[in-house]
């Protein structure tokens, strides 16, 4: 009996074991691969909010947000999918960022695992639009999409072709 | 909650900040070229509030023909122009993506049969005090804005396009196909109904006017002029104070927040 009661013991303390190294190796590599270096959530201890509480509750405070800002117009609050975009996006070897919704980046990868559908991405944009400020990488590259634009800096090429196309002959 | 914080105090300082963000600053590149850097603002942290009703003033007399500058500001502000056409064998492919690729802004042009006067409408969405698509929409996806914003919560938007059927100004436009490129500011996806929101997204930034407003100005003709229909000392009301304007369909009795001149 006691013989039964140690082993089993012993094979818990086993399980868990591994199921922490586990953890570990996926933690690594997450950082390594989910949060981009030198952006906004590099620098924090956590995300938005403590990393557990994002890992359960992300859906509903995205959720959440969306009425805010499609009803009530605010933009302001740290609850953005487009935060999110920010400093989860990855970037290939060519600077352009990778659709956070492509095959193993950081929404899908755990979506994917879980077997939970998300439809964010079939109408909002899975890049950022802006360069991030800290990283200095590039934007989207798309020609012409600046103009007017309160943060983009201004690019000739577009205004000119702008200009070009408004006028009245 | 917030509602009756907003009920009890206005807060007046946004005006003034909005008005601080209104500064333009002009770059000349070359002759002919010019670029415009708009001040950047905070984005909006407080619910919109029916302290202000957006709205425009369109002259059309300074319309000039063959000028499509605030439908190309349009296409470009709001990722109209990332639209794909669609492949396909029909003979009539191109004729359907004309009729069918969402567009937010139209030039309708309006003949007097008896004096062959033309006139040009930019016609986009009216903002209407009393929109019909929000009276027919089954979800509640069509809503008007604390601030007279109409437009579409696509999160709720279930695409059966009553909301196209009732709206009197052929306003609205449905995505028939999966959109791969998106903008940051303006979603887009199968199966949503969309119109002009009046570049909601620079409303909540504190960026002044609008995509198209500013082209128009750009362009020389300023027929387009943005503003706030609950200012009486703003420019939009003080100039539909001296000049005669009209609504579309006036008849309808729906309040439009888009008025027009030389009509």
């Amino acid at each position: 009996m006691a013989n039964a009661i140690v082993r089993g013991s012993l094979v818990r303390v086993g399980l868990t074991g591994v199921l922490f190294a586990l953890a570990l190796a996926v933690q690594a590599a997450g950082e390594a691969t989910y949060v981009i270096e030198g952006s906004k959530a590099a620098q924090l201890d956590s995300c938005v909010e403590p990393t557990d509480f994002m890992r359960r509750n992300h859906m509903e405070v995205i959720e959440h947000q969306r009425d805010e800002t499609v009803h009530n117009g605010i933009r302001s609050t740290k609850h953005s999918l487009a935060g999110c975009i920010d400093c989860h996006t990855s970037y290939g070897a060519d600077k352009v960022p990778v659709s956070i919704n492509a095959e193993g980046q950081f929404c899908i990868a755990c979506h994917e695992f879980a077997a939970v559908g998300m439809n964010c991405f079939g109408c909002h944009a899975g890049v950022p639009m802006q360069p991030s400020a800290e990283t200095g990488d590039l934007p989207l590259p798309r020609i012409g999409h600046k103009v007017g634009l309160s943060t983009g800096e201004p690019e000739a090429v577009n205004v000119t072709r702008g200009v070009e196309r408004g006028v009245s002959e | 909650m917030t509602t009756n914080k907003h009920k009890e105090r206005v807060d007046t300082s946004r005006r003034g900040f909005l008005g601080a963000a209104a500064v333009v600053t002009t770059v000349t590149v070359a002759p002919g070229v010019v670029l415009h850097r708009l001040a950047v603002a905070e984005p909006r942290s407080e619910a919109v509030t029916s302290d202000v009703r957006w709205g425009m003033l369109i002259d059309s007399t300074k319309c000039a023909e063959g000028c499509d500058a605030c439908v190309t500001a349009c296409n470009r502000e709001n990722g109209l122009d990332l639209q794909k056409q669609p492949k396909g064998e029909d003979a009539d492919q191109q004729k359907k993506w004309d009729r069918q690729a969402a567009k937010w802004i139209r030039i309708v042009k309006v003949k007097d049969n008896l004096t062959g006067h033309e006139s040009r409408l930019p016609m986009m969405c009216q903002h209407c005090e009393h929109p019909p698509c929000v009276d027919v929409c089954p979800t509640g996806a069509s809503f008007k804005r604390a601030d007279g914003i109409v437009m579409v919560d696509r999160h709720t938007c279930i695409g059966c396009r009553y909301c196209m059927m009732a709206c009197p100004y052929k306003a609205r436009s449905f995505i028939h196909e999966t959109v791969d490129t998106k903008l940051t500011r303006a979603p887009r996806g199968k199966g949503c109904v969309e119109s002009c929101n009046l570049c909601v997204h620079r409303r909540d930034n504190g960026t002044p006017s609008t995509a198209c407003a500013d082209a128009c100005a750009a362009q020389g003709q300023g027929a387009i002029l943005f503003g706030d229909l609950k200012d009486p000392e703003g420019p939009l009301m003080k100039k539909l104070t001296t000049l005669s304007s009209r609504q579309i369909r006036e008849d309808l009795a729906l309040d439009t927040g888009v008025r027009y001149a030389g009509v």
